[in-house]
């Protein structure tokens, strides 16, 4: 895909994933990420890899992919953009989309944790905590007497 | 690698920090309460706070139409629900039929029973309170209908959430939502029910104008809808996922969601005369069938007539009643059919309206005038034709009946003891266990109110506690309600003996004079005239009391003519 044109000053940075995968990338794509660039302000040697430690290679390409897109100003309109970002989304199994909030959140990329969050929230919407529960694989840690007590758990509020 | 791991990944190891972003998303209270029900730190993360101001009946309405707003008031579309609130504690008290009305989101303004009126904060309990848990109990919904209300502009709403009203005198005058109108939220029936959005609805209104209109909430158009043949509709309602409307001759058409068209279902009119002066009433039944219901003055009397829809053949077809299982509640906003089980000494194949729900369309309202001529000064005027026996009575005059529909009941709020009748002891007398919190409030309240008491045995000083306390109680189930002459006696004689031993009741007497007032029970005002006369004869019973006592215990003969009331004390004593 052809980059769309930035400036020609733009320095470049080395992230390197978990698993020792490297990714050249436009500092302004990879300054997205307040974590990152509290990090490059304190390397004196701009060239040296820059460790995303939690982050595996494949998710840390995802991760790239969307700040790339969000890097590129006034290419696209809001509306086309959120197009983007749904598709972007739309195409995550529900195992990368884990470990795409879990490196939005260390990465601190806050467009991205919004998406996901979103995404995660409309995948709950409509859901009994039985469909909830087997849809994101979790436990049922309540006890019989604990479930009873709150299954109708149901607060009122009145005007008066 | 870590991202091909396939399905043993559980999301309960989500970092908890990361759960109160997702929590936050849920714009609806019953995700929010199922994500609270998924495990125990999905719960911790998601506190009830997270309710606060999210819709309670749908997550589409309240709606604001500012488009048709005028200067002082925002119009709101708004949606009313009727539950019927059980006691899961204490199944045999009699439920609580509630209609909510959800002006402010998440919040409920309580309507009077069968009415479009929303209750004045007086004419509530003073301590009814501002949440609810309805966990405790069991909430059946009955029905769910729309209106408009209107937003006060100059209501200037705090940080509580509560609105702060400018002064009275200062206040427009607020717009009325008509009598004979009526709103049906039309939702597109291709949406799955809980991901439609306010684009996908239109509100569907009927007026004294002859068309209907029809508003799309997505951009504001509004449609001018007609009956064949421009005749003039009488009531809509939603209905296999079309508008049905009817006119005044029971002829039926429908539109649907697309085409916003009308045609005909029901070409021909209902018999030829039949009720052609009264106010038709559409009603949906839970097995899925429309039935329509008018009242008619037969022989001046009010008798209902119901049909039901019959699509197949083009024709309502005539019922006699509608079963013995179910009754029919009217109200201006809808009707709905509830099930005689729910309503415990009920009689079922009734209908149950509030004045002015049948009205003629010449405006006439003879037979209300005579169906709600009452002695009760009270405003719950509602009342029950039983299609067995024919009768029209006001709720007031069916035992029971009443008590579901107002005031609401205490014990939404407070925890009543369990009915164990075992004893304890209070300042040393021997009194039911389960009257001891409310003496224990009374004498908090007013210190030792019988301190001079002229009492002299224990047990008489039992009945006079255990009196006290129930009456309290009485007063309190009571309270804005019409006492019927029993009533009224046990609390004037009760009194009066209370008295009659010295309690100390002042504090009491506003309250009973308050409860007594609509009775218009003379007994409360000569109380002070007859008291010396009263006592007098107290202190004579006092000394004859043993001897009487013998001799009642001797002969077991009681005259109940005699209306000396040492004869009621001494009867108790043995």
């Amino acid at each position: 895909m052809a980059s769309t044109s930035t400036s020609t000053l733009s320095r470049k940075l080395i992230l390197k994933s978990s698993d020792g995968e490297k990714f050249e990338v436009d500092e302004n794509v990879a300054m997205q990420s307040q974590t990152i660039k509290h990090m490059i302000e304190d390397l004196d040697d701009i060239n040296s890899p820059i460790p995303v430690s939690i982050v595996t290679g494949t998710i840390l390409s995802k991760v790239i992919e969307y700040c790339k897109k969000h890097a590129t100003e006034d290419s696209d309109s809001d509306e086309q953009l959120k197009q983007w970002d749904k598709e972007y989304a739309n195409n995550m199994d529900l195992n990368t989309l884990y470990y795409l909030l879990l490196a939005a959140n260390y990465m601190e990329i806050k467009g991205l944790l919004e998406l996901i969050t979103q995404c995660v929230a409309d995948m709950i919407k409509g859901k009994s905590p039985e469909e909830i529960r087997a849809h994101f694989n979790i436990k049922n840690d309540f006890t019989p007497q604990e479930e009873a007590n709150i299954r109708n758990e149901n607060p009122w509020a009145f005007e008066n | 690698m870590k991202t091909h791991r396939r399905r043993e990944l559980s999301w309960s190891e989500l970092p908890p920090e990361l759960l109160p972003a997702i929590a936050n998303r849920l714009e609806i209270r019953t995700d929010i309460l199922h994500f609270r029900r998924v495990c125990k730190t999905w719960r911790s993360s998601a506190p009830l706070s997270l309710l606060d101001s999210k819709p309670i009946l749908t997550h589409l309405l309240p709606h604001k139409l500012p488009e048709d707003s005028d200067k002082n008031h925002t119009k709101v579309l708004v949606a009313n629900t009727v539950f019927l609130i059980k006691s899961d504690a204490h199944p045999n008290l009699p439920p609580w039929l509630f209609t909510g009305e959800e002006l402010f989101p998440g919040s409920f303004s309580v309507r009077r029973p069968l009415s479009r009126n929303i209750a004045e904060s007086y004419e509530l309990p003073d301590d009814f309170p501002y949440e609810l848990d309805l966990s405790k109990f069991r909430e059946l919904e009955l029905g769910m209908f729309y209106n408009y209300n209107y937003l006060d502009d100059n209501t200037v709403v705090s940080d509580f959430n509560v609105p702060v009203l400018v002064p009275y005198t200062k206040m427009p005058k607020k717009p009325s939502f008509p009598d004979e109108n009526k709103v049906v939220l039309f939702v597109n029936p291709n949406c799955e029910t809980g991901c439609c959005s306010i684009d996908d609805c239109m509100v569907v209104e009927l007026s004294k104008e002859v068309a209907l209109t029809v508003k799309s909430l997505r951009n504001g158009e509004k449609r001018k809808v007609y009956f064949m043949g421009k005749r003039k509709f009488d009531d809509i309602v939603c209905f296999k996922g079309k508008i049905y409307a009817v006119d005044r001759k029971g002829r039926v058409c429908s539109m649907d969601y697309n085409s916003l068209k009308m045609s005909s279902v029901a070409e021909d009119p209902l018999c030829e005369g039949s009720g052609s002066e009264n106010k038709k009433r559409l009603v949906v039944s839970s097995d899925d069938e429309l039935y329509l219901v008018y009242r008619w003055s037969k022989k001046g009397k009010a008798a209902f007539k119901v049909f039901r829809l019959n699509e197949k053949e083009e024709k309502w077809d005539m019922v006699d009643g509608i079963g013995s299982y179910r009754m029919l509640f009217v109200t201006l906003d809808g009707c709905f059919f509830a099930a005689v089980k729910d309503f415990p000494g009920w009689k079922g194949n009734c209908i149950v309206f509030p004045w002015g729900s049948f009205p003629l369309y010449s405006g006439k309202m003879t037979l209300d005038s005579k169906i709600f001529m009452s002695p009760y000064l009270d405003e719950i005027f509602i009342a029950v034709y039983h299609f067995e026996g024919g009768d029209c009575k006001l709720v007031f005059d069916c035992p029971g009946y009443a008590d579901f529909l107002w005031p609401p009941p205490s014990w939404l709020w407070t925890d009543i003891a369990e009915k164990d009748g075992s004893q304890a002891k209070f300042l040393g007398v021997d009194v039911s266990s389960q009257l001891i919190p409310i003496l224990q409030k009374i004498w908090d309240k007013y210190g030792n109110i019988i301190e001079g008491h002229v009492v002299n045995s224990g047990s008489l000083l039992t009945w006079a506690l255990e009196s006290l306390a129930k009456m309290i109680i009485f007063l309190e189930n009571n309270e804005g309600r019409s006492l019927d002459d029993s009533q009224a006696n046990y609390l004037n004689s009760v009194l009066l003996d209370l008295q009659l031993m010295h309690f100390k009741l002042d504090w009491l007497m506003p309250s009973v004079e308050k409860v007594l007032a609509p009775h218009k029970n003379k007994v409360c005002m000569d109380l002070e005239k007859t008291n010396p006369e009263f006592q007098t004869e107290f202190y004579w019973m006092e000394e004859v009391l043993p001897e009487q006592t013998k001799l009642v215990s001797e002969s077991q003969v009681v005259s109940a003519e005699e209306p000396c009331p040492v004869l009621d004390l001494l009867s108790f004593i043995v």
